[in-house]
């Protein structure tokens, strides 16, 4: 069943739109990335799904509420998680602050104790302040308080920058687990052929517009799309299943 | 010897002074945190404090606890006013417009508060002490109480700050304002707290700048300028630093009086601010525990 | 009837060098100038010290300027390290240090007392032609700040300013380094306030610290708003409403007959703070006229 479905979007921060005519939707057991070159909107995309972008019109819901009735700080009530693709965690409270400080969390004990299950180094380091954590750690916080209300679907913009590789094979690894527990992804990433390996389906972004979108696995197999947009193959990789 | 104890009593004196900076200091750096912009009714918000204590007094109520009460209840309601009636519609307007607001609310609430009371000085009459003398440094009993007073108040802000819910969503959005949306924190369930406390701040300030002055009309919009000063120095948005940065100003302005004069002391401030910039650009304690 | 025109021709005249002024700082600019008054004093008083022993008017006028400009390079250079709402509060102090050393140095300014009898200009005229003259005068000097300002915005260097304002770090990066841009700005704003500053003394011809307090460059400030942000025939719009306005509050001395004089002057005050809390409020565009950087 489709969960969040944007039509004919467009969003930006001043006079001019950013991105315009997206069309995209994610399924509540997906996980759909979006996929473009640095400055092509994909963050823009999301941010206009939270309600964060000065400008944006279109047509856009969530499980069939009209999301631009809501702002930004009530649609966490609906079920949207967002992790931001910088400054994504409180850097001055500290770990279990980070994780209290999220509204709508029904259970706080039981969901933080989930959450420590889930990322063990947050729970050692729990009176960390979060400046102090490493940014793979930090990137774990930022999930971690992303998902505290048991959002139905969470956006994870370009989770995996600046992370090492044995890190980022760990951060899929979680994501890949979050349509089990109920979460559908929709994921904004550079690494973009790791990235669909996981997806159920892909939309490719380029100056604003749309330019492909499709199953995963057929993107990944289009050759003309292979080379504008995902990089070499010979490109360093890693392993995205764990070892 | 007598020297010495000259500038010791200057450096007591400058102690309280600082305090009233620092209090200031303290409420603009709560609203520069949350709210991203300098606050100027602040000063004008605590001579409306410090005429609610008057006015108290004028009821021959003489306890100072119920004066300090009503200076802040009145304090606290007028903050909450003019965030309910103007601030809250320029949201994300940017520095400027916030800042010649605040500059409009100060001014209508300086020319409303001196049409009623007049342009005549007020005095608290606070009973008459034989002041402590510890080695020939006398320390005021008045002087002590208010040091407690500030301490009190400092003490209960850092609490709500860092030990309740409403504190952790004030920091949280002094942190990173589009993350605590995201969040789902609600600006307006912060922002009553965040200007009641302001407003309590104020309160205990004019109260304690009364009470060491004389109460005119202007005279909260004379701290303004020193608790900015102390503001920048803190680290702008520091509390702490914010603190700290009055009650220096306060011994510093004190101890170059002899010096300079006492007409100076408003200029030194901003003397020493110009000063330490060129050295710091960050402030004094900036970026060591910032709350945004 | 024509004398009190010509009086608030001149008058409106002054405060829209001073917004053109104003509206070189921010408006092109973004400097957040909030101690403008510190420049329109340090004008009144260079020239009507230097008139009163003894020089010519002209040297008063060029000095007024002159030192004015100066006067911002020391606070300008600061400025360049310093974040914008630092920049507020910094020149905010400025001005109320200008006015405490004139209130402090009495040896050369008279303190509160102040100077009286700074001479006017023209005075060979008679009264009514001495009056249209200074008229005249303050109307060039506005059209040469106009011309100067124009220059400036549409030159080469007022496309550096612009692209300054967009984007600071990707000109630096550039090599343009927007440092010594910025300076000139503040420099060239200052010398134009400066200027107001001598026209106003020579006019009103006595000058008192009370006269320069930091109510001025909220007035400044209102009538930038009013006329629009960055707009250079809005500075004098806004100028000539704040002026009516101003004048305006006279007359409601007549509409509040149990109301005292002294209680007039709080009746003032509070009038300005809501009219500037509305115009803040109302007339978004004005303040919104350049893209507020964040
Ligand atoms: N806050 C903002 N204000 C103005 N313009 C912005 C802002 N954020 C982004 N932009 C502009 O929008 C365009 C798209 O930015 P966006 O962040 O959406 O790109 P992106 O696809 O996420 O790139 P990246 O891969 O580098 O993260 C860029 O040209 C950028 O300059
Ligand atoms: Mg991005």
């Amino acid at each position: 069943m489709t969960l969040l479905r944007l039509t004919n979007v467009e969003a930006g921060y001043g006079d001019v739109n950013i991105v315009s005519g997206i069309d995209l939707d994610v399924s509540d057991d997906e996980i759909v990335t979006v996929a473009g070159t640095n400055g092509a909107g994909k963050s823009t995309i999301v941010k206009a799904t939270m309600g964060l972008t000065p400008r944006c019109a279109g047509t856009m819901t969530f499980g069939g509420v009209d999301l631009r009735r809501r702002p930004a700080e009530d649609r966490i009530r609906l079920g949207l998680g967002y992790v931001p693709q910088i400054a994504n965690v409180f850097m001055t409270l500290t770990i279990l602050e980070n994780l209290k400080v999220v509204e709508c969390v029904s259970d706080f004990t039981a969901r933080c104790a989930e959450m420590f299950d889930l990322f063990p180094i947050l729970a050692t380091r729990r009176h960390a302040k979060a400046s102090a954590l490493s940014g793979g750690e930090r990137q774990q916080l930022a999930i971690a308080r992303a998902l505290m209300p048991r959002p139905k679907l969470i956006a994870l913009d370009e989770p995996t920058a600046a992370l090492s590789p044995a890190l980022v094979a760990q951060v899929f690894d979680i994501i890949t687990q979050l349509p089990k527990m109920g979460v559908a992804v929709l994921i904004v990433e550079q690494r973009a052929r790791q990235s669909l390996a996981i997806s159920d389906r892909g939309y490719i972004l380029d100056s604003g517009r749309i330019v492909m979108n499709g199953k995963a696995s057929d993107l990944l197999a289009d050759a003309r799309m292979a080379e504008l947009y995902l990089g070499r193959e010979d490109e360093p990789s890693v392993d995205t299943g764990t070892p | 010897m007598n020297g010495s104890l000259f500038y010791l009593n200057l450096v007591m004196n400058g102690l309280v002074q600082g305090l009233v900076i620092g209090l200031a200091a303290l409420a603009l750096t709560l609203v520069f945190a949350v709210a991203r912009f300098p606050n100027a009714a602040t000063g004008d918000l605590m001579t409306v404090g410090a005429y609610a204590g008057i006015g108290v007094q004028a009821l021959n109520v003489r306890s100072v606890i119920v004066q300090g009460a009503a200076a802040i209840l009145a304090c606290s309601v007028l903050a909450i006013g003019q965030y309910w009636f103007v601030l809250r519609y320029l949201r994300g307007r940017g520095l400027v417009s916030l800042l010649l607001a605040s500059i409009g609310l100060a001014l209508a609430t300086r020319g409303a508060l001196s049409f009623f009371v007049g342009q005549d000085q007020y005095l608290f009459n606070t009973p008459i002490m034989r002041p402590y003398v510890i080695a020939g440094l006398r320390v005021q009993v008045v002087d002590l109480w208010l040091a407690v007073a500030s301490l009190v108040c400092v003490t209960a802000t850092f609490a709500m700050l860092f030990l309740t819910p409403v504190g952790r969503r004030m920091r949280a959005i002094a942190d990173n304002a589009e993350l605590a949306r995201a969040s789902g924190i609600r600006m307006q369930r912060v922002m009553i707290p965040l200007w009641a406390a302001v407003g309590a701040i104020c309160g205990v300030a004019g109260m304690i700048l009364g009470i060491k002055t004389v109460v005119l009309p202007e005279a909260g919009w004379h701290i303004l300028l020193p608790a900015f000063a102390a503001m920048v120095l803190g680290g702008l948005g520091n509390p702490i630093g914010a603190v700290v940065a009055g009650i220096l100003l306060g011994v510093v302005q004190e101890l170059s009086t002899p010096f300079v004069g006492f007409t100076y002391k408003i200029a030194l401030s901003f003397i020493v601010l110009a000063v330490i910039l060129t050295v710091r650009p960050q402030g004094l304690f900036g970026s060591a525990e910032v709350v945004r | 009837m024509l004398s009190y025109l010509i009086a608030i021709l001149i008058v409106t005249g002054i405060y829209a060098l001073l917004t053109q002024a104003l509206n070189f700082h921010y408006g092109f600019m973004g400097l957040i100038n909030f101690g403008h008054v510190g420049f329109f004093a340090i004008g009144a008083y260079t020239s009507a010290l230097l008139t009163l022993s003894g020089h010519s008017i002209a040297l008063g006028f060029v000095a007024a300027i002159v030192l004015a400009a100066l006067s911002a390079c020391p606070l300008g250079l600061l400025a360049l390290r310093l974040r914008e709402d630092y920049l507020a509060i910094v020149t905010l102090g400025f001005a109320e240090i200008v006015r405490v050393v004139i209130v402090s140095e009495d040896w050369l300014t008279r303190g509160t007392q102040g100077l009286a009898n700074v001479p006017r200009p023209f005075a060979s005229l008679g009264a009514s032609g001495q009056e249209i003259a200074y008229l005249g005068l303050v109307v060039a000097c506005n059209v040469l700040a106009a011309a100067l300002i124009a220059r400036l915005a549409y030159s080469p260097f007022g496309r550096l300013i612009e692209a300054i304002r967009d984007d600071e770090t990707a000109i630096s990066t550039l090599g343009k380094y927007p440092a010594g841009a910025k300076l000139r700005v503040f420099m060239v704003g200052a010398g134009i306030a400066g200027l107001a500053g001598a026209l106003y003394a020579h006019y009103i011809t006595y000058v008192v610290p009370d006269q320069f307090v930091p109510l001025v460059t909220f007035y400044v400030w209102m009538a930038m708003i009013l006329g629009g942000v960055g707009s250079l025939p809005g500075s004098f719009i806004g100028a000539a409403i704040l002026v009516a306005l101003l004048e305006g509050t006279r007359f409601i001395r007549d509409l509040l007959p149990g109301v005292m004089e002294i209680q007039m002057a709080s009746v003032r005050i509070f009038l300005i703070g809501v009219g500037l809390v509305l115009f803040v409020l109302l007339r978004p565009q004005g303040v919104m006229g350049l893209r507020v950087r964040t």
